[in-house]
């Protein structure tokens, strides 16, 4: 509209005035042209705004409205939040996936070093901790295969706290049992330990 | 994982932190800083995406509800061969 206008306001300047008039003043509608467009872009903006906030009070009935600080659901919400918590998981199930794996190689990986700062191996407290390791490792590669039947929540949720408690346990347990491992190596050990410890937190917390 | 989950969880995972390593004797205040920081900077991450999903989320049902209202007002319509033929005969 402001663009037929100014054409307007162009073609009677073309037919009041002559040609060289009309290009002198070209600059400044150029000028004006670009300093209404830019004016119209926070209108624009503003109005998709409201328009926004008009479709959410709209449709406010099928909008999760979570608590602001601990982001929990209200009991009348119950349905949606399930129904979000399963497309969440839908979305979500390949980098799990990934992180288990990776999580299992690093498992893997940090047993293999486990057994090679050992000081003796026919100690029973070194296959102890070398027999928990890889039940968990194995467990971790089942928990992987059944991930796609473990679709309900609450299963999930079971299975992980079950799975990091155990993974947690068995790092405190390598950890008090500290005399077995060569003093020479003790600290880089406590390192591995930390380091398990806080993978083992970050893969439960960020990638359940 | 919910927040209210990782709260749990984080708590916990502290608690057991403190019993290893104090018992490790291996509990310093690097340590315990290092591992305070690491789950603080998790559970912010926890929950900024937890919130991105659900602000990501409504908005999805928004437009979904939107569309499905314009479906059935569309719906609603003549078909188009009808009013051609009422052009037609006037």
């Amino acid at each position: 509209m402001l663009l037929s206008e100014i054409s307007n306001n162009v073609n009677t300047l073309e037919s009041n005035t002559d040609h060289g008039t009309v290009l002198q003043d070209m600059p400044e509608l150029q000028r004006e042209i670009s300093r209404e467009s830019h004016d119209h872009i926070p209108e624009e903006k503003a109005g998709a705004e409201a328009e926004v906030k008009k479709d959410n009070e709209r449709f406010k009935g099928e909008c999760l409205s979570p608590n602001k600080y601990f982001l929990t659901f209200k009991k009348s919400q119950r349905a949606l939040a399930q129904n979000f918590e399963k497309e969440l998981l839908e979305q979500e199930i390949k980098f799990q996936t990934r992180c288990m794996v990776v999580l299992l190689i690093a498992f893997i990986l940090e047993t293999v070093l486990i057994i090679l700062v050992r000081r003796e191996f026919s100690e029973i407290l070194h296959l102890v901790i070398i027999s928990l390791r890889c039940v968990y490792c194995l467990l971790l590669f089942f928990y992987l295969l059944s991930s796609k039947w473990l679709f309900d929540r609450n299963m999930r949720t079971v299975a992980t706290f079950a799975l990091y408690s155990f993974g947690i346990l068995i790092v405190a347990g390598q950890s008090l049992l500290y005399e077995i491992f060569d003093t020479a190596f003790l600290v880089q050990i406590q390192t591995i330990h930390l380091m398990e410890f806080l993978f083992l937190y970050l893969i439960a917390v960020n990638c359940r | 994982m919910s927040f209210v989950e990782a709260l749990v969880f984080t708590m916990m995972a502290f608690a057991a932190h403190l019993t290893i390593f104090l018992i490790e004797r291996s509990a310093t205040l690097g340590n315990s800083f290092l591992v305070l920081i690491f789950m603080g900077f998790s559970l912010v991450t926890v929950w900024v995406g937890r919130r991105t999903s659900i602000d990501n989320y409504n908005k999805r049902q928004v437009r979904v509800s939107k569309w499905q209202e314009e479906k059935e007002l569309v719906s609603q319509l003549l078909p188009a061969h009808v009013i051609s033929f009422d052009i037609l005969s006037l």
